[in-house]
């Protein structure tokens, strides 16, 4: 069917193809961290709620390490800060990708309302 | 709807959403799956920390390292668990109060399951819907000699 389309339009098409693609991949990425975010700020509260005479471990790999409560407190925080970074920035690109869809999108929809009648 | 009324660009419209729905389940039924093996995982806790309550300190245990593996080991303590809170953080718990913590993460997920499993029959009964009126299109089309629909 693409093979009866003036370049352009195959174009604009590609390019929204490639845009729906990029969208997809920052999507994914954002429901990672928000995933990530979820979890940090569970074992936020659950750290909080501990005795401050708790014995707390930090898993690295396969061993887990004692370690203190504030330490770990303030680890997490400085995780959760950079998550949430990471979100924004995230959130700025998907809606940066977004507004570029939309407006690939009605410049196909002008060239596909240019085109001759079929058969015409 | 009767598919006699369904207009070709309606009959579109369908297949996207027919699309749609199919890839939701399939993402939907992966997340169960995940949710299913997590809910396993915490049974096997669970029972684990309550039979603690016949152990005794100095037993002789096998511990799993995995692939269905074991090294020997003692029980050091029958009072105490270390429970997984998640983000790589470990706390120590009394056998209640893990016992306890484990069965609230269980509830969490079976409810979360019955949610997901809720979603998944309305998808599925979307599915079957436009497919009845898909296939009836397919036969009209057929009828009149054209091609496959979808």
């Amino acid at each position: 069917m693409s093979g009866e389309l003036p370049p352009q339009i195959q174009n604009q098409i590609a390019q929204l193809q490639q845009l729906q693609q990029q969208a997809q991949a920052v999507i994914t990425q954002k429901s990672q961290i928000e995933a990530l975010l979820r979890e940090i700020e569970v074992a936020l509260t659950e750290l909080e709620r501990s005795n401050e005479d708790s014995v707390i471990y930090k898993s690295v790999g396969e061993i887990l390490f004692k370690t203190g409560k504030s330490e770990l407190l303030e680890e997490l925080k400085e995780r959760k800060d950079v998550m949430e970074l990471r979100q924004k920035t995230m959130s700025k690109q998907e809606e940066r990708i977004q507004g570029r869809f939309t407006q690939l999108q009605e410049q196909l929809k002008q060239s596909l309302g240019q085109m001759p009648p079929k058969g015409g | 709807m009767s598919s006699a009324q369904v207009s070709e660009e309606e009959i579109r419209r369908l297949i996207l959403a027919y699309q749609q729905y199919q890839s939701q389940a399939e993402a939907l039924v992966r997340q169960i799956n995940l949710a299913q093996l997590t809910s396993a995982g915490l049974d096997r806790a669970i029972e684990a920390v309550q039979a603690m309550d016949k152990a005794y300190e100095g037993q002789n245990m096998l511990v799993s390292i995995g692939s269905g593996s074991f090294i020997h080991a003692k029980l050091a303590s029958k009072a105490k668990v270390v429970l997984n809170v998640g983000a790589g953080v470990s706390i120590e718990k009394t056998t209640v109060e893990a016992s306890e913590s484990l069965q609230v993460q269980k509830s969490e997920i079976s409810e979360g399951l019955k949610k997901m499993n809720d979603v998944l029959s309305k998808l599925d009964g979307e599915i079957q819907k436009i497919q009845t009126i898909l296939a009836q299109y397919e036969q009209q089309v057929q009828a009149k000699g054209g091609g496959q629909v979808v």
